[in-house]
């Protein structure tokens, strides 16, 4: 996804638009690949060219536009330069109110290990090695934050934990047994949560409604079924309590899926996956796209079960999440995990390692 | 295909209006070719619906409609796309003649639930190997179904020229049933027979478990989407085979009723192209059990009224074939426009 990104920006530019319109366009990019983008952007405009530049990310609109345009639920909420946008009031406007904290983190005692992988291999289908020799451990209560870059290797590690690709070698652990033949389905009823990196394509039933969405997991239970069939008042029942305790925006349970927003399409995901508690919860990328409540709602909902007691594996190619949320960080690059050492959490050193570099 | 399909099932589509519609077109047509339109309104009409017998023969058309456009619409729903209703037709009604006269002597009320069960069976093992094929070695079942087809029409035409060719020897054709195997007729001057009874219930029946069942829902959610459904515990492989299973037990039991209720003995072009008509019944109901009965009658009112426009209007009944393929035509137009404007 990260070379494609790179071949669109740098076709546009070949193609010597005069206009040039970037939608999040640094959403898979390095850190120091986004400050080249930047630099070239920023040649263009004195060129003469004009950029319209779309970014959930305000730090970037503050370092690189000269006006802003805040968008909310399809309104243009205010246009101002630059100058007068400090962070802080950016945020204000996108959310629609004051931008509360994180909470804080709880010291823990460790516990015990819920997901181990021990030298996880996994070849590419062009025999190219995806991911070499992984090893990784999540503690209950701990969120283990996996940073990299897209395409170096989180697509095969994602469909590794999802169950539905076998690795081609090590050992895939679960509570102290070894998960690697369990299907999807064996791993959900064991309590695994998995939050998929792209909602339409794997997390979601596109052409279904919004509580069959909310049942497809656990439907072969009671209350959203009995004896085979699905029982359409439990169905209403489980979808409305989760529309409620999700604060899902939604003309109702029997709405298409396609009627949410992505920001509450995601809510259904969360409010489907972490129905009754999970003792671990994989999210890749859960942010992927989402305005900046939504994102603070996925983060604060991770640390909320991460609080409880749940162990979190966080992949993810935003930077500023892994980093924000992760009690331990390693770092993807080429299919090799490498461990982030305590002292060196900066953004600087990591997105070295992103890079391939020494932190 | 399958963007065509999904299109075709678009939300609005007003399958009446696509009746309507084609029938006024085929009136062009007709006009056209150089014949009276009034009079083809005429002959269809009395072919179809205008006395008892008519009406009889349109029911009876539509009882291989309606069961195989339930399985093609249960198949479909899958996202398998089984085009092979035809073949596994062919298939039950050939299973339930062996069996019918391998167990001539056999009391009514066992022989006759054996045959039918002997035609799901063939069907489904039909609709199966597909299946396996899809899910062992990746090959398209809308392929191999096409292909099944073409061996089952021939099979059928083996055993009328072969083995099991009359005893008399005159045609190619079986001998008929024996009297125990036969379906009784539901009103006698209507020809109508008991297999109508008989798909109506099967429709509510499978119509109840493809819309309320947890096994219809999987089956919505892989054939909806294939990769989330993976991801989300439902694996394609147990419910694309499941589905084809189904699908063809619908179809091999349309083709044992066939057999038993109507035809009552097999021959060359046992069917008139049941299992392909079906495909066009199941998207105009688009792919609702609801939809189906009237979908099929319509289509049973064509197949049957198409007749007499040869025989009283004169006018040739392949034309008939250009309405069936102007129905669908415009059941994928109006899905297509609908889309668009979304």
């Amino acid at each position: 996804m990260g070379e494609q990104q790179r071949l669109e920006i740098l076709s546009a530019l070949h193609r010597s638009a005069r206009i040039l319109i970037l939608d999040e366009p640094t959403a898979v990019l390095a850190p120091q690949e986004v400050e080249e983008l930047f630099a070239v952007l920023s040649r263009l405009r004195e060129a003469g060219r004009s950029i319209i530049f779309i970014s959930h990310k305000l730090s970037e609109i503050t370092s690189l536009c000269d006006r802003v345009t805040v968008l909310r639920k399809g309104r243009r909420v205010a246009t101002l330069p630059v100058s007068e946008a400090e962070v802080g009031r950016l945020a204000e406007l996108l959310a629609g109110r004051g931008v509360p904290e994180l909470p804080a983190r709880a010291a823990r005692a460790p516990a015990e290990i819920v997901l181990e992988l021990r030298e996880l291999t996994v070849r590419s289908e062009l025999e190219r090695v995806a991911l070499e020799r992984v090893s990784l451990s999540v503690r209950a209560g701990e969120l283990v934050g996996v940073a990299g870059i897209a395409g170096n290797g989180q697509a095969e590690l994602e469909e590794v934990l999802a169950g539905v690709r076998r690795a081609d070698g090590g050992e895939l652990r679960f509570a102290g047994r070894s998960a690697a033949g369990w299907s999807a389905r064996e791993r959900h009823r064991a309590g695994w949560a998995q939050i998929s990196s792209d909602r339409r394509e794997t997390g979601l039933v596109g052409g279904m409604s919004v509580e069959e969405n909310l049942a497809v997991r656990a439907h072969r239970a009671p209350p959203l079924s009995r004896r085979g069939f699905l029982s359409p008042g439990g169905m209403r029942g489980v979808a409305r309590a989760a529309l409620e305790e999700y604060a899902v925006a939604c003309p109702g349970p029997d709405a298409p899926l396609a009627a949410l927003s992505g920001g509450n399409q995601q809510k259904v995901v969360l409010a489907r996956e972490l129905r009754g508690r999970p003792r671990l919860i994989v999210a890749c990328s859960p942010t992927r796209g989402l305005d900046v409540a939504a994102t603070r709602f996925v983060h604060e909902t991770l640390l909320t079960h991460r609080a409880e007691g749940a162990a979190i594996l966080l992949v993810s190619t935003e930077l500023d999440e892994v980093l924000a949320l992760s009690d331990r960080l390693a770092v993807l690059f080429r299919g090799r995990l490498r461990e982030v050492p305590e002292g060196k959490r900066s953004r600087e050193s990591v997105g070295r390692m992103m890079l391939g570099a020494e932190p | 295909m399958r963007t065509a399909l999904r299109v075709a099932l678009g939300e609005h589509m007003r399958a009446p209006m696509v009746a309507v519609g084609a029938m006024l077109l085929f009136a062009l047509l007709v006009w056209v070719v150089g014949y009276s339109p009034a009079a083809a309104g005429r002959a269809l009409w009395t072919g179809s619906l205008g006395s008892l017998p008519a009406l009889g023969s349109t029911l009876n058309k539509a009882v291989p409609l309606l069961l195989c456009g339930l399985a093609v619409a249960l198949a479909f729903r899958a996202g398998a796309l089984n085009i092979g209703a035809e073949g596994q037709f062919y298939m039950g009604a050939l299973a339930a003649l062996f069996c019918g006269q391998r167990c001539a002597g056999w009391p009514a009320v066992v022989l006759l639930p054996m045959i039918l069960v002997a035609g799901m069976a063939a069907g489904a093992a039909w609709a199966g190997l597909a299946a396996l094929l899809r899910i062992g070695r990746s090959v398209p079942e809308v392929l191999s179904t096409i292909m099944l087809n073409f061996i089952a029409v021939l099979a059928v035409s083996f055993a009328v020229h072969g083995p099991l060719r009359e005893a008399a020897g005159a045609y190619p054709q079986s001998d008929p049933l024996p009297p125990a195997a036969l379906l009784p007729r539901l009103f006698g001057d209507m020809r109508l027979s008991w297999g109508l009874a008989v798909a109506l219930v099967v429709l509510f029946v499978v119509g109840i478990v493809m819309q309320r069942s947890t096994w219809g829902f999987r089956l919505r959610a892989v054939g909806n989407a294939e990769r989330a459904a993976a991801y989300l515990g439902i694996a394609r492989a147990p419910h694309l085979l499941s589905a084809m299973l189904a699908s063809g037990a619908l179809a091999g039991l349309a083709g044992a009723l066939e057999l038993s209720g109507v035809a009552r003995r097999l021959y060359e072009n046992f069917s008139p192209g049941y299992g392909y008509t079906a495909i066009a019944v199941a998207l105009l109901a688009r792919l609702s059990p609801a939809g189906l009965l009237p979908a099929a009658l319509f289509f049973g009112a064509l197949e049957s009224g198409g007749r007499s426009l040869q025989t009283t209007a004169g006018i040739p009944s392949v034309l008939v074939q250009v309405l069936l393929g102007l129905v669908v035509l415009l059941a994928v137009g109006a899905g297509l426009y609908e889309s668009r404007r979304a």
